[in-house]
């Protein structure tokens, strides 16, 4: 069985006495290790199909089913698009507090969070609050929570889509060397091709509304990946206006 | 610019301080030459000259000290339960349905026309005081650690949810802090209706308290008594809030975050 298989997926929305049909037949399975990147228009629905995986709500028809290997971890760790950390705990209480939840030992999660703060480079923040930090600042403290959990698949919903475009790059090259180091499964949500390319070893292109699978394309670029180096390869050139058109149409 | 403002500053604190002094100058002027009737509004030097004897024999701190347990007691009480109250609503559906027409239909009620009915039911001793204040001050609590919860951006709640969180987790570690602003400004509200509550409390059946002081100084026309007190409840209340700002400094240190 592959990591994630999502079929036949299908969420309407009631409101009053209109449906909006969301999602339909969404189906594509990830395997393990592997980093899939979903892009597509607005409003369709990127969002809600990573809270039905997270399991935050349920589809309207359909199935997710996700090969749990470790009894110990998570199902799935979520990255949220907006501000989504808590301003009451310091930046090393936020990171710590999946794994506190999860009643790990103080021993062992002091030994995960320090990790997790050294390799987002926040060990110089561990005693601030959020409100003291930058918007960036505040995503990596997002995503070390996530990863902190060491969840048998991370979502990541535009986690970096409100930051500006230095920032952004930063944080793609970051997130990167982060992953490289225990591939964990993951999907990354984002309405960027440049960004979706970057970061995919495949990208799963939506359609607008109803969202509908129209492609999943293969990334074949090497890892560990440089932007610029990317950015100059005719793989990114082809794949960018392929998605391009995908998206226009 | 850079010269002018502090001066600017300067002059305006200075006028802060002189515009009381200037009053009790007035005050004491008027009474001096009897422009003021002084058995009903006497003279700042005249309620100067009663504080000695009151503090000497304990008197004016016991009167303070039994006023204060009685707001500390009300506040823990009626505070306590409103916030564990209004926590619960805020999480809970179920709860909050039940519980809020309940209470939209007893907050409008001024606290202080139940206050026969509590003495009916608690009877003339400490509980009847303590029950006026800690009914008066649960709705102030409950009401704003409601809207504590309920202004917690959702994304919050998502993502203790993701982190498999339980209501219990949710309770302590989303709920309650996430509240916490807001339940110290229902506390600091608190404070202010505590004080009155108590002096209300105490004008009716009983033996101490600032309130009895007020009262007993009117019966005895005790006027500069009568002043005292006042003054005490005014001090009372600027360093309690005072200290409630204090407070709120230690535990809150991330306030202005959410």
């Amino acid at each position: 069985m592959e990591k994630v298989q999502v079929e036949n997926v299908k969420k309407i929305f009631f409101s009053r006495n209109k449906q909006v049909i969301a999602l339909k037949d969404i189906s594509f399975t990830v395997g393990k290790n592997e980093f899939i990147t979903i892009v597509g228009p607005s409003g369709c629905g990127k969002t809600t199909l990573l809270r039905i995986i997270a399991g935050l709500i349920p589809p309207t028809m359909g199935e997710i089913k996700i090969l749990r290997e470790d009894p110990e971890k998570p199902l799935t760790a979520m990255v949220f698009q907006e501000q989504s950390v808590f301003p009451w705990l310091t930046v090393y209480e936020n990171v710590e507090y999946g794994l506190k939840l999860r009643k790990l030992p103080k021993k062992l999660r002091q030994e995960k969070v320090e990790y997790y703060l050294k390799v987002t480079g926040l060990l110089d923040f561990a005693r601030a609050y959020p409100k003291e930090l930058s918007g960036g600042m505040k995503q990596r403290v997002a995503v070390a929570r996530a990863f902190a959990v060491e969840p048998e698949v991370l979502l990541l919903d535009e986690p970096f889509g409100a930051l500006d475009e230095q920032t952004r790059q930063v944080l793609q090259q970051e997130l990167l060397k982060i992953w490289e180091e225990k591939k964990i499964t993951s999907l990354f949500i984002t309405h960027s091709i440049d960004e979706a390319i970057f970061l995919g070893d495949k990208v799963l292109v939506l359609s607008a509304r109803p969202g509908t699978v129209k492609a999943i394309l293969e990334v074949n670029l090497p890892r560990p990946r440089d932007l610029i180096a990317v950015r100059k390869s005719d793989e990114y050139k082809v794949l960018f206006e392929k998605i391009f058109t995908l998206l226009r149409n | 610019m850079e010269n002018k403002l502090p001066k600017k500053n300067l002059i305006l604190k200075g006028i802060s301080i002189l515009s009381p002094l200037l009053f009790l100058f007035l005050w004491e002027v008027l009474a001096r030459y009897q422009l003021l009737d002084t058995r009903l509004f006497s003279s700042p030097s005249a309620i100067l000259t009663a504080l000695p004897p009151l503090i000497q024999s304990g008197e004016l701190f016991w009167h303070t000290y039994i006023s204060l347990k009685r707001v500390f007691l009300g506040i823990l009480l009626g505070g306590g339960l409103g916030i564990v109250l209004g926590l619960l609503m805020g999480l809970s559906a179920i709860i909050r349905a039940l519980i809020e027409p309940l209470v939209a239909a007893t907050f409008p009620i001024p606290k202080i026309a139940i206050m026969p009915l509590i003495l009916l039911i608690f009877g003339l001793g400490e509980a009847s005081k303590i029950a006026t204040i800690a009914i008066g001050v649960f709705y102030l609590v409950l009401i704003n650690t409601l809207a504590g919860v309920v202004n917690l951006d959702k994304v919050y709640f998502e993502v203790a949810e993701n982190f498999g969180a339980n209501s219990w987790q949710k309770f302590w570690s989303l709920a309650l802090p996430g509240a916490l602003p807001l339940i110290f400004t229902g506390i600091k509200l608190a404070l202010g209706t505590g004080l009155l509550l108590v002096v209300a409390a105490e004008m009716s059946a009983a033996r101490a308290g600032l309130g009895y002081m007020i009262w007993r100084a009117y019966d005895m026309f005790a006027i500069e008594e009568m002043f005292i007190a006042l003054l005490m409840l005014s001090l009372l209340g600027y360093v309690l809030s005072y200290l409630l700002d204090f407070i709120e400094s230690m535990i809150i240190p991330w306030k202005g975050g959410v």
